[in-house]
């Protein structure tokens, strides 16, 4: 397959390339790739991970949900009059078979924002009595060490 | 005798897809009983071109199973209970160490696709290879039955369609027109090619423009970072396409002054060759199987210094000789995947296969 080639001297072609790079005198830019991070929603930098779970970003998550839940089947139409008139006729045209489509789009998200919604709610709620089952853990031992250091003290 | 192809989606316009149907054509053509079989078939593909995986009967000794194999599925486990010989088409499963940093389940799909690869190494009675890479790739998973190389079926027909007149007008000016086509995922290092441009805009020709064409829907937060990338490098003119239709795809093709891969695993790279088709010169990284497609011609960089390759991409721009040898030597190499020579090698396989059954 090779011998059926035009040959290419390509050790000769990087060495001119190594020439012209010295005298375009390249400064070589210190951002690395790795070292960008992407801030998420919350405003704090996480791990770079898709499925990166932690309970105030599935928030923000949930709220992009609700925002962005109703899918419209109307939108304005820009253009000259006459291209205006015309895919107002289209889209009048087409509404038979586009809309029953929306609406089930719509179905479908309003149905999965809620359960979303419902789970965070729920996940919130578990959090909070976790928080105070800890809480109170804590008061118990700390109360637990006032005592012996109490009883040690005497 | 039947000889049934399956896989786990049958997708509409992609790489291991249209293989699946022109093998299909070919293997109809040779007047073979024939179907595909899949567990998910894209809707947009015409009815009948494939069947449910839960429709296939039982099959015979005398019958052919090919199945094609690129990532983690349950179906890859059905294989091994199927009767018929078994024929492993193999495009590749990116390792899975280019998803750790950004998607848990895209790199668990690859781990799976690797041990379940390993499985059916043991059950494979024939496989296929679309890359010699890809040959070595199976031959260390441990696959000892015989293997040959065959390329992807591309269909060429396809890419004589009009292109996307909206992206001609849009971009079709004095800028030049850097291109790579493909899936915004790790494993294709578009990081290398924004850190290229940047270079290239900076130091050579600020009037240039560089498209990345291809879907970013399945590593978003990689998409979000190239994105965050070029900004901070104060890049202007980086156009992320997205998911496009395939006009669209012509019509960049068709603007396109240099092709840059800078990707590091492929397992044959389909856009080099459609690259070859649309007579644009290509300047890649020399990776897994890209030097093997490229089979001697575009011009291959030795590692991914973006420095090096922006003055590659501007020699290969001002050359003209140099720009013609590379155009020559591509059209040669797009010989090499003409359907029908793909097709006949396709079937001259089948039937040694059917004569060793």
């Amino acid at each position: 397959m090779r011998d059926r080639m035009e040959q290419i001297n390509t050790e000769e072609i990087m060495q001119e390339i190594q020439a012209q790079i010295q005298q375009r005198g390249y400064v070589r830019n210190e951002l690395k790739f790795e070292d960008v991070q992407v801030e998420t929603g919350t405003g704090e930098v996480h791990e770079q991970i898709d499925d990166y779970f932690e309970l105030d970003q599935f928030g923000v998550t949930v709220d992009h949900m609700k925002h962005t839940r109703k899918v419209r089947c109307w939108r304005m139409l820009d253009g000259s009059r006459l291209s205006v008139f015309f895919k107002k006729m289209i889209r009048k045209m087409i509404k038979f078979y586009v809309e029953p489509i929306i609406d089930e789009q719509n179905q479908f998200n309003f149905y999965t924002t809620s359960a979303m919604a419902q789970l965070y709610a729920k996940m919130q709620d578990e959090q909070a009595v976790r928080i105070m089952e800890l809480q109170q853990q804590m008061e118990a031992l700390e109360e637990k060490c006032r005592r012996l250091e109490e009883k040690c003290g005497e | 005798m039947r000889i049934v192809q399956i896989l786990p989606v049958l997708a509409f316009g992609d790489a291991v897809g249209n293989d699946t149907r022109a093998l299909k054509d070919a293997l109809s053509e040779a007047g073979y009983e024939t179907e595909i079989y899949a567990a998910v078939i894209d809707e947009r593909l015409p009815q009948g071109t494939a069947q449910p995986f839960e429709r296939l009967g039982k099959l015979t000794a005398n019958d052919i199973v090919i199945y094609h194999l690129s990532n983690g599925h349950r179906l890859n486990y059905e294989i091994e209970k199927l009767g018929g010989k078994k024929v492993i088409i193999y495009h590749n499963i990116t390792p899975e160490r280019y998803f750790e940093k950004y998607n848990r389940d895209a790199c668990a799909n690859c781990v799976q696709g690797i041990k379940a690869a390993k499985r059916l190494a043991k059950t494979a009675d024939y496989a296929i290879a679309v890359s010699e890479y890809n040959k070595q790739d199976l031959i260390r998973l441990g696959f000892t039955c015989d293997i040959e190389v065959l390329p992807i079926l591309i269909p060429f027909e396809d890419y004589e369609k009009k292109p996307n007149a909206g992206v001609l007008r849009r971009y079709d000016d004095d800028y030049v027109n850097i291109l790579f086509t493909g899936r915004i995922v790790p494993n294709k290092k578009q990081e290398d090619v924004i850190e290229t441009f940047y270079y290239y805009k900076k130091y050579i020709n600020p009037k240039s423009r560089l498209i990345l064409a291809g879907s970013y829907v399945d590593v978003g937060k990689y998409h979000e970072k190239l994105e965050l990338f070029a900004r901070k490098l104060g890049l202007a003119d980086v156009i992320f396409t997205g998911q496009i239709r395939f006009d669209e795809i012509l019509a960049y093709y068709r603007l396109a002054d240099v092709f840059l891969c800078m990707s590091e695993h492929e397992g044959f790279c389909v856009p080099l060759v459609e690259a070859m088709y649309f007579d644009v010169p290509i300047v890649a990284r020399d990776t897994s199987a890209i030097g093997w497609t490229l089979g001697g011609s575009g011009v291959l960089l030795p590692d991914n210094d973006p420095v090096v390759a922006a003055e590659m991409v501007n020699r290969v721009l001002t050359d003209e000789a140099l720009k013609e040898k590379i155009l020559k030597n591509q059209r040669t190499r797009l010989q090499d995947f003409d359907n029908q020579k793909v097709k006949a090698r396709f079937l001259q396989i089948i039937e040694k296969i059917i004569r060793e059954n």
